[in-house]
């Protein structure tokens, strides 16, 4: 679809795929590290960047039931983590339009 | 009638002659402009424009429009430059104007001959009378220049005492204010053995030379202008009109010198708006396209792996170089057409031989996708810009050895260089563009925008910098004032790289740029109109044009169907 090039961070701390190394977030950005997805240990994030948002559907989740997206990374569209588009408790009403992305499927990148 | 009168200011006298004897026995014998001026008046009395069509009545004073004295001597002017001397005596006598009064021609003639008092002499004049002075001109700069001239001619002949008088008795005076530097130097030719060596250290070719003639046109500027006309007048206002007229011409094609006969206008009919052929071999999306610098070839490269070499009077598909793993998104030849540097996003690049496709060098590769690459007008080297931050901006040799890392500071997304070798600019990914002294290797200066840009290019002249951005605009810059001159505005821009660049013959007047919206824009450089814009050229996307260098009236366009339109 055309050529592009992928978005470039700087910091000194990177958050990149962890199949192709394309940036994906700042680490200093993180939000919060006290989330759990399928892989184990996720951070929330305001931005990410080179990523391809899916679908959106309904899961239950720990904290309740969330509209979510899932995102890939657009280079190797391999799934990095997802979206909160809604949260149905008012208590999680924070999360809607920020992004979680498992640390599992991460690496570092300098 | 009115024929007659166009005659009048055609070299070929002979012709307007005839009518002038009519009015000159009028006045027969009058030389002095006076008397010519109060019998013109005396005609005005009368029905003035009706006499224009009488033989033998006096022609208006005024030639539609324009001062009649300024018309005629620009024209004797003329004549005596084109070499028609004795003709331009023949219209000083008839008309009674000369070129210059009596006292400047003496002035001319004393600089030439370096009579210096006498020239002195006539431009203050005896009893405070001299040449008029244009306004602002400093009397002390032109005094200085004269007796330089003098104390350098002494110098030349040896006659080293005379000359220590000048110095002392009539340059030093003059520069009682101003700093001793020249005073300083001027003394130190005093020391010079002999002509030779005083005309390589003052770098002055004698009196011999054309250092008179240098003189008099360096004095004459200070002159006022109605009483020393400056040189060549007329060449001066016809440049000023050709040029007026081709920077007003929206289809201006053509590479040839306008005729006076006409107004300038190129048709919009010669004007490349026509899809001449498709070309369909490369697969995949197409995102780059370039002729070669001779016109003669074409190459394509994008989405699949191969690169098409085109010929480009036969458009068949000459060569396919394939080498690399995916995408190439730009190629780069090199100024003799012999190679080919491609770039492609798994962070090769490497150097074709584009005759036979033969691998010439493979770089090492690069961490990061390689985003473009130019070359040095010598061909014995090329730069190459990637988002590699550590090897962001190199420069090569044919045998792949790393020359020289340009900068670590930012990442690059696309390159262009001055044909004239001497700007570099680098365009990266942050919205910035850092433009870069060649010779001296130095960063000079930067531009900073707000929105991402997707391309750059440097035209033909070496004097305009053309950057597209996403925000539906490309900015052009003059790079010697770097100020930015002209926006274009009409395509889209997105996420997508789309780039755009100069074209339409040597003189390269118009701009033009790919779309997001699959439409070809041309505009007009200087002013900005839109020219032309070719609908659906591709879909969804134009990705890149590129105009011949060699035939104004022939670009290619590529999109992400996989078509390249000519």
């Amino acid at each position: 679809m055309g050529l592009t090039y992928n978005t470039y961070l700087n910091s000194d701390k990177i958050y990149g795929c962890k199949n192709c190394k394309a940036h994906l977030a700042n680490a200093h950005d993180i939000i919060s590290r006290n989330f759990r997805g399928q892989h184990g240990k996720a951070y929330l994030f305001n931005t990410v960047v080179n990523v391809e948002t899916g679908d959106p559907s309904e899961r239950n989740m720990t904290t309740g039931r969330h509209v979510v997206r899932d995102i890939q990374c657009r280079q190797c569209k391999d799934v990095v983590g997802w979206k909160y588009d809604r949260a149905y408790e008012s208590s999680e009403k924070y999360k809607e339009g920020k992004f979680i992305l498992e640390a599992e499927l991460l690496c570092n990148v300098t | 009638m009115r024929t007659d009168y166009l005659d009048n200011d055609n070299p070929h006298l002979p012709s307007s002659s005839s009518y002038r004897a009519g009015w000159t026995s009028s006045s027969n014998g009058s030389s002095s402009r006076q008397r010519i001026k109060t019998e013109n008046g005396n005609n005005n009395n009368e029905d003035m424009y009706s006499s224009v069509h009488l033989r033998g009545g006096a022609p208006p004073p005024d030639y539609f429009g324009h001062n009649r004295e300024e018309i005629t001597r620009i024209l004797i002017q003329a004549l005596d430059d084109l070499g028609y001397s004795s003709a331009a005596q023949i219209v000083s006598q008839q008309s009674g104007y000369e070129v210059e009064s009596p006292d400047v021609a003496a002035f001319r003639a004393a600089v030439l001959e370096g009579k210096w008092d006498r020239a002195e002499q006539l431009l203050w004049g005896a009893a405070g009378r001299g040449l008029v002075l244009a306004p602002g001109a400093d009397r002390n700069a032109m005094r200085f220049r004269l007796r330089q001239q003098k104390y350098l001619e002494l110098l030349e002949r040896r006659e080293t005492s005379k000359a220590l008088v000048v110095l002392r008795g009539e340059l030093t005076p003059l520069c009682k204010d101003s700093p001793s530097n020249i005073l300083s130097s001027l003394s130190r030719y005093l020391m010079c053995q002999d002509a030779d060596e005083l005309r390589s250290k003052a770098g002055w070719d004698g009196a011999g030379g054309l250092s008179r003639r240098r003189l008099l046109s360096q004095l004459s500027e200070c002159i006022s202008p109605s009483v020393m006309l400056p040189e060549r007048r007329l060449a001066v206002l016809l440049e000023t009109v050709k040029a007026n007229q081709i920077e007003k011409c929206l289809y201006h094609t053509t590479t040839d010198p306008p005729s006076l006969y006409s107004d300038h206008m190129c048709e919009r009919s010669r004007f490349p708006t026509e899809v001449m052929l498709e070309l369909d071999k490369q697969q995949g999306e197409v995102w780059q396209i370039k002729f070669s610098p001779s016109g003669d070839r074409l190459a394509t490269c994008g989405s699949a792996k191969g690169i098409c070499i085109w010929d480009t009077r036969t458009f068949n598909l000459v060569r396919v170089v394939n080498g690399h793993d995916t995408g190439v998104s730009n190629i780069a030849w090199s100024p003799d057409d012999s190679m080919l540097v491609s770039c492609s996003m798994d962070g090769q690049a490497k150097v074709w031989n584009s005759h036979t496709g033969e691998l010439v060098k493979a770089l090492e590769k690069f961490g990061e996708p390689v985003s473009s690459a130019v070359w040095l007008p010598d061909g014995q080297s090329f730069i190459t810009g990637s988002l590699d931050k550590h090897k962001s901006l190199c420069q090569w040799d044919l045998s792949g050895n790393l020359l020289y890392t340009w900068t670590r500071h930012h990442r690059t997304e696309d390159l262009a260089l001055s044909p004239d070798g001497r700007w570099l600019v680098a365009m990266d990914d942050q919205c910035a563009l850092h433009v870069y002294n060649v010779p001296t290797r130095e960063h000079d200066w930067d531009v900073y925008l707000e929105s991402r840009l997707t391309s750059v290019s440097v035209s033909q002249d070496s004097r305009w910098m053309l950057v597209n951005t996403v925000d539906d605009e490309a900015q052009l810059y003059e790079i010697e004032t770097r100020e930015m001159v002209q926006k274009y505005k009409g395509h889209s821009g997105g996420n997508m790289i789309i780039r755009a660049g100069f074209g339409g013959g040597a003189s390269e007047n118009f701009v033009i740029s790919g779309s997001e919206d699959g439409n070809v824009y041309i505009w007009h450089k200087t002013t900005g109109t839109l020219v032309h814009k070719g609908e659906g050229a591709h879909s969804p996307r134009v990705n890149s044009v590129s105009w011949n260098p060699r035939d104004p009236g022939m670009y290619a366009t590529c999109g992400d169907e996989g078509k390249v339109k000519v």
